[in-house]
């Protein structure tokens, strides 16, 4: 029974997948040739290449608007087909209203000029900025205010927002052509004109206000629409207000913050997150036996909530969880500042270790797994205290440690910087990291310069270096180098894996400095 | 005038770029993969590269993160040239080392300017 359904999963996710693939391919397919029809004939009329006569510029005009309409439809289809297949992701970001406005009116000034259309806004000037998907909010506003100004040839166009209720209210009116009655309880479906002849004069997608709507619905907001033929249209929607306040509440971020204060890595819970009752029951057993503290979550949003309120050592995740799968649930762990550094091991049945790892897993489990592989794993990460070890990198390019920064944080470690070898020996002696990472050709003191220093202190004699360098050493240089270094890896074509493997290598067999286990 | 290095698999669009920049005074060089990309930024120097992201074989982000790892050629301003349709394509295109984006379809109107915006000393690639 069970491995029927994990074959059928299996399978099922395998589909939903290779859709996402091809209508990632298609999109850009479509969008390639695309791009060169609009380009050329924009710059044939616009006169670059010769001047054009009258009926050729007429001409180019009508290539260059079709081409135009072509990829607005494209991009309304993708869209469409993401929301369909639950696939667009909601991202909130602070985002101020009026400037939302701005850039979407700035879109329509040409052609409400050329109408002669007036269009009044209404926003109260103390609107505070809101948490929301300021990308999906722009293109909500844009779809309205389009049809309005689409719709309407003279009169106005007018836009409110204010905030009521815990929501923000956006009103858009038009004096427009507006909506026979007998159509209103349509106007919201795909594909549906209102009434087929207005398909030619008014050119539209027919997917604007399904998508509108759609987008609404994925951010627990609603939208009503109020018309009278021949007097105008009215649509209103409505979005959960959040707040965004820029002064942080006492909530910890950065990682000391969140690290004083809370239990040694030991004391604190394993967070299970699975679906399945017998599997989270087997887990929870042998980690139990093994003297964690448990702690199970049956979906992502139980998940998202105790891995905040209970600050577990390490996360245990399944990925086909009913609503919001395990992939998202890992996306928000990476996102969130109170969970962003919590080892998180991948559980499932999926086998797409690599996308896993990409999106900041520190590990990768395929189904079914063993008991001892399970605790090993897990015993590596609370009992070396993983989570505590700290990583000194020298480098005078902010580039290159940006990139180790990046490479690091997947697993979990604290990173130190420093831009030169003077900084850098200033931050050994006074930071106690358990790792360097050291690049060789810096201005002033090198890192050679850096190596013998270090190894010349008493307070640093010792401490493991990898050298991450794009310079080729001399066989002199390599014969010359203190056994303090532990590995040398090239800046160009980095081999992420074996450089992440060869720090936990050496990570692992030493105890954190400052760690109070 | 700068020298601009685009590289684009398709002839059209390589063109398109070509001809808007040339009237903008700059040298252009254009490469039809990565491989050729990164051979002709090593051999030319080039002030920008405009990197299409959708490469057949290897693609613009690999180039990039190579690029930016390699010493000789990470000061160069690498610019992405891609449909950015969601905020998680905007986080890929910075996270392979990107100093910027420019928005497919390229506005013939706009291109120079933005790429100017990229070029100017102290302007926003730095």
């Amino acid at each position: 029974m069970n491995v029927e359904k994990d074959r059928r999963t299996k399978e099922l996710l395998k589909a939903v997948r290779l859709k996402t693939q091809f209508l990632g391919n298609m999109s850009h397919e479509l969008r390639t040739p695309l791009n060169s029809i609009i380009g050329f004939s924009e710059l044939l009329m616009d006169g670059l290449v010769g001047e054009l006569s009258e009926k050729q510029g007429h001409y180019m005009k009508i290539i260059h608007s079709s081409g135009a309409h072509l990829l607005r439809l494209i991009n309304d289809i993708l869209d469409f087909s993401k929301l369909e297949a639950g696939m667009l992701e909601v991202f909130n970001e602070p985002t101020d209203l009026s400037e939302v406005l701005e850039e979407v009116l700035r879109t329509y000034s040409v052609i409400v000029e050329r109408k002669g259309i007036e269009v009044h806004v209404d926003i109260p000037p103390d609107l505070p900025p809101m948490l929301t998907d300021r990308r999906k909010l722009t293109q909500i506003i844009d779809n309205l205010l389009s049809n309005s100004v689409k719709f309407t040839n003279q009169g106005r166009v007018e836009l409110a927002a204010k905030r009521k209720e815990g929501m923000l209210e956006v009103t858009v009116t038009d004096t427009g052509i507006g909506i026979e009655p007998q159509e209103l309880p349509y106007i919201f479906d795909p594909f549906h004109q209102v009434d087929a002849s207005t398909t030619r004069r008014y050119e539209g997608t027919g997917l604007g206000l399904a998508l509108v709507k759609k987008l609404l619905q994925i951010q627990k907001g609603t939208i009503e629409v109020q018309s009278s033929p021949a007097q105008g249209s009215s649509f209103t929607f409505r979005l959960p207000f959040v707040e965004f306040k820029p002064e942080k509440p006492a909530v910890a971020t950065t990682r000391e913050e969140l690290i004083q204060g809370l239990p040694a890595a030991g004391e604190r819970p394993i967070l299970v997150v699975e679906d399945n009752p017998l599997a989270a029951n087997l887990m929870s057993m042998w980690l139990s036996e093994a003297g964690y503290n448990v702690q199970i979550a049956s979906t992502g949003e139980e998940a998202l909530q105790k891995a905040v309120t209970l600050c577990p050592a390490v996360i245990t995740l399944d990925i086909l969880l009913p609503q919001m799968d395990g992939w998202r649930v890992l996306h928000r762990l990476k996102e969130m500042p109170e969970t962003k550094d919590t080892p998180i091991i991948v559980v499932s049945i999926v086998e797409d270790k690599s996308f896993g790892l990409s999106l900041g897993a520190v590990d990768y489990m395929i189904k079914p797994v063993s008991r001892s592989n399970l605790i090993s794993k897990i015993e590596r990460l609370t009992k070396s205290g993983r989570r505590f070890h700290r990583v000194l990198v020298i480098d005078d390019n902010p580039a290159d440690i940006s990139l180790v920064e990046e490479i690091l944080q997947l697993d979990g470690y604290e990173v130190l910087k420093a831009t030169s070898g003077v900084d850098g020996l200033k931050a050994a002696r006074d930071e106690k990291p358990d790792l360097v990472i050291l690049d060789l050709m810096m201005p002033d003191l090198d890192g050679f310069d850096v190596m013998r220093l270090l190894e010349s202190d008493e307070a640093t004699r010792g401490l493991p270096i990898i050298l991450f360098t794009a310079k080729d050493l001399t066989q002199i240089e390599r014969a010359n180098l203190g056994t303090n270094i532990h590995d040398i890896f090239g800046k160009t074509q980095l081999d992420r894996d074996s450089f992440r493997q060869k720090i936990a290598e050496l990570l692992t067999s030493s105890q954190p400095e400052g760690s109070n286990e | 005038m700068s020298r601009i290095l685009v590289v684009e698999d398709n002839e059209g669009n390589l063109e398109l770029i070509r001809v808007v920049l040339e009237m903008a005074g700059h040298e252009v060089i254009g490469a039809p993969s990565a491989d050729v990309g990164l051979l002709a930024a090593r051999k030319a120097r080039p002030d920008l590269i405009l990197m299409d992201m959708h490469l057949p074989g290897l693609d613009g982000y690999e180039a990039t993160r190579i690029i930016k790892a390699d010493e000789t050629l990470k000061n160069i301003p690498v610019i992405a040239v891609t449909a950015i349709t969601e905020r998680t394509d905007e986080e890929r295109v910075r996270a392979c080392g990107c100093e910027g984006f420019i928005a497919k379809p390229v506005d013939t109107r706009s291109l120079a300017t933005q790429i100017n915006e990229f070029l100017k000393p102290g302007g926003k690639a730095q």
